[in-house]
């Protein structure tokens, strides 16, 4: 994707990774001042030069204009533009839809961040205790394969999987006592929306914390158990602590979820049915987009969910992150 | 470990690969029931999924037969959109990642900075909104250029490349320059065939991200027969899930998930290191 504001997550685990690289290129460039030929250098321009024009026209220059263009109320092609200062924002803010998103918001994340946690963490510890080679490859193999199928071939499939005659559905209802719509009753449709993206993103952040904890030294573990912790104390006190950085990444690609679910809700509910019950940032963003053709609109409400996603990064390291 | 000297341990192995084993059949069973559901017959359809008497490909000839789906039209133009990004991002990606960690000129400094900066940057979406007015103002929607043009380069993969060419001798490209070997003959003749590895992992990962892409081809394709397989499907789950023929989006998403499979398949490994080099699914 190119949204959703996960990548502020990389910054963190990268952030020494990128260092070296800037130090790098600063040492590189102070040694080969003198040698740097002009015609180098005008070589050098022209390879990149495709790279950069792209960037201007089709990063930089988006990315800038976007901010003032949330002032505006806009048509599509830009003509008869009206500033309304921040009346986009006050006018998202008053309606029915923006206290749904974040209401929604909230039911998400309580169910979707401890599940994919939980069972991404569970898997992680698991498969490192896993010896044999070929075990090992086949279960990551597998644990991948969610991530290949896009969003709208999962949705076809957990349609179905969801669906009133389905063995899963029947299964529930006759232990609940009677029938679930799982699409269609506003107080449930976000759980198996959450159960799907969960289902999708756990395997991953298992292989993500994975790739930390099997590096973990196993002398730290021997040591603990010696002087007597028990499996949670050596959990919580060695592998949590040691693994932190990549911890975080994992936290904020699952609590950055709900800004960029869109196909799911799109195709599974109609657009955010029952009652705006799974209305979303992204749904929000194109109706106004696509349906109203009101871009100044669509740019402020993707405005708002780019800040509060950025301030929940910022929560999130401040309140998970610790030093080690 | 300690562990596996206990008595305990072989129990909790067990259990440990069992569970495993349970979450890895999770994983796999939608497969299964997609591929299942898309061979059973009309009213076994509705049926339990391991509830079947004759598999048939009938979906499949449904599928090619309607005509309103532009079935052949629709991979097409996946495979062309998809194809014709990857090829791209590759290219420049491995153009600009020898320049910047193989030639010295002035501005080199900047540069490296800002490729890192837009690759941390890459997810913040603000700026779609303005490239879709942009595509509307130049008159470019349902076109391939207006598919294609906004994703051709990658800072991410710029960064992959130009990591992995600071691992390969200078020497090699000085005794290339001796030999009289212009820069693109270096990069194409020793430099990218020695970075197939780099390759495989950009490009799987660009070809999976456009090939399920979503948001971007609701906002552009405007007409029928510009429409990827992936929208195509979707605007037949929207528009009431195939009607009378319901195991037809079943048969279409196994055509849309083969490719992926069968890409995953061949590149596990470099799939499973993209992830490890730098969340390659989330970009």
């Amino acid at each position: 994707m190119i949204f959703g504001a996960t990548i502020n997550g990389l910054k963190e685990k990268y952030s020494g990774y990128m260092k070296s690289i800037a130090a790098t290129g600063r040492g590189k460039g102070k040694k080969g001042k003198k040698k740097v030929s002009l015609k180098m250098s005008l070589i050098a321009w022209g390879i990149i030069l495709p790279y950069i024009i792209w960037n201007i026209v089709f990063w930089i220059y988006p990315n800038v204009a976007s901010i003032p263009l949330a002032l505006f109320d806009t048509s599509l092609i830009g003509v008869n533009s009206v500033f309304v200062g921040f009346g986009n924002f006050l006018d998202f803010f008053k309606r029915e839809e923006f206290r749904m998103i974040m209401f929604n918001m909230v039911r998400f994340g309580i169910i979707y961040i401890p599940l994919s946690l939980i069972i991404s963490m569970a898997l992680a510890l698991m498969l490192n205790s896993v010896k044999n080679v070929v075990l090992k490859s086949f279960l990551v193999i597998s644990f991948l394969l969610p991530n290949l199928t896009g969003a709208v071939a999962y949705s076809v499939i957990f349609q179905k999987i969801f669906s009133p005659y389905s063995f899963l559905s029947k299964a529930i209802s006759f232990i609940a006592g009677k029938d679930i719509g799982w699409f269609t009753d506003a107080n449930i449709v976000l759980i198996p929306i959450a159960i799907m993206i969960a289902w999708k993103s756990s395997g991953y952040y298992a292989l993500l914390l994975l790739a930390n904890i099997s590096s973990i030294p196993a002398s730290y573990h021997e040591a603990a158990q010696m002087d007597g912790a028990r499996a949670f104390t050596r959990f919580w006190k060695i592998t949590l602590p040691m693994i932190n950085p990549t911890f975080i990444v994992v936290v904020i690609f699952a609590a950055t979820t709900f800004f960029s679910v869109f196909a799911e809700p799109l195709l599974l509910t109609g657009g955010g049915g029952p009652m705006l019950a799974s209305y979303t940032f992204k749904l929000e963003t194109v109706h106004q987009i696509y349906d109203r053709m009101a871009v100044g609109y669509g740019a402020a409400v993707s405005l708002v969910a780019g800040v509060m996603s950025y301030i929940l990064v910022l929560l999130i390291k401040k309140f998970v992150g610790r030093e080690v | 470990m300690l562990r596996s000297k206990m008595k305990k341990g072989n129990l909790t192995g067990l259990l440990i690969i069992f569970f495993l084993l349970f979450w890895s059949f999770i994983n796999i069973y939608p497969y299964l029931y997609l591929m299942i559901g898309s061979l059973k017959q009309g009213r076994d359809f509705y049926t339990s999924i391991f509830n079947f008497k004759v598999l048939t490909i009938d979906r499949y000839k449904d599928m090619f037969a309607l005509k309103e789906l532009h079935f052949f039209r629709a991979l097409f133009n996946s495979f062309f959109i998809a194809g014709a990004v990857t090829f791209f991002v590759l290219f420049f990606s491995a153009i600009t990642g020898y320049a910047v960690s193989k030639l010295d000129f002035k501005g080199k400094t900047f540069i490296s900075n800002f490729i890192i900066f837009q690759w941390i940057f890459t997810g913040t979406g603000v700026g779609f909104i303005v490239v879709f007015q942009l595509m509307v103002t130049l008159n470019m929607l349902s076109s391939y250029l207006a598919m294609i043009v906004p994703f051709l380069m990658s800072a991410w993969g710029v960064f992959l490349f130009s990591q992995y060419f600071k691992t390969i001798p200078m020497a090699l490209i000085e005794s290339a320059r001796i030999e009289g070997c212009s820069e693109l003959g270096i990069i194409f003749r020793i430099m990218i065939p020695m970075s197939k590895s780099v390759a495989a992992i950009l490009g799987v990962f660009t070809f999976m991200q456009r090939w399920n892409d979503l948001l971007w081809s609701v906002l552009i394709i405007r007409k029928p027969h510009m429409m990827t397989l992936n929208l195509t499907i979707a605007n037949f789950v929207l528009g009431g899930g195939g009607g009378d023929k319901p195991g037809l989006i079943f048969a279409a998403t196994v055509i849309l998930t083969l490719p992926l499979l069968i890409l995953f398949i061949i590149y596990r490994k470099q799939f499973i290191s993209g992830i490890s080099i730098g969340g390659g699914l989330k970009l």
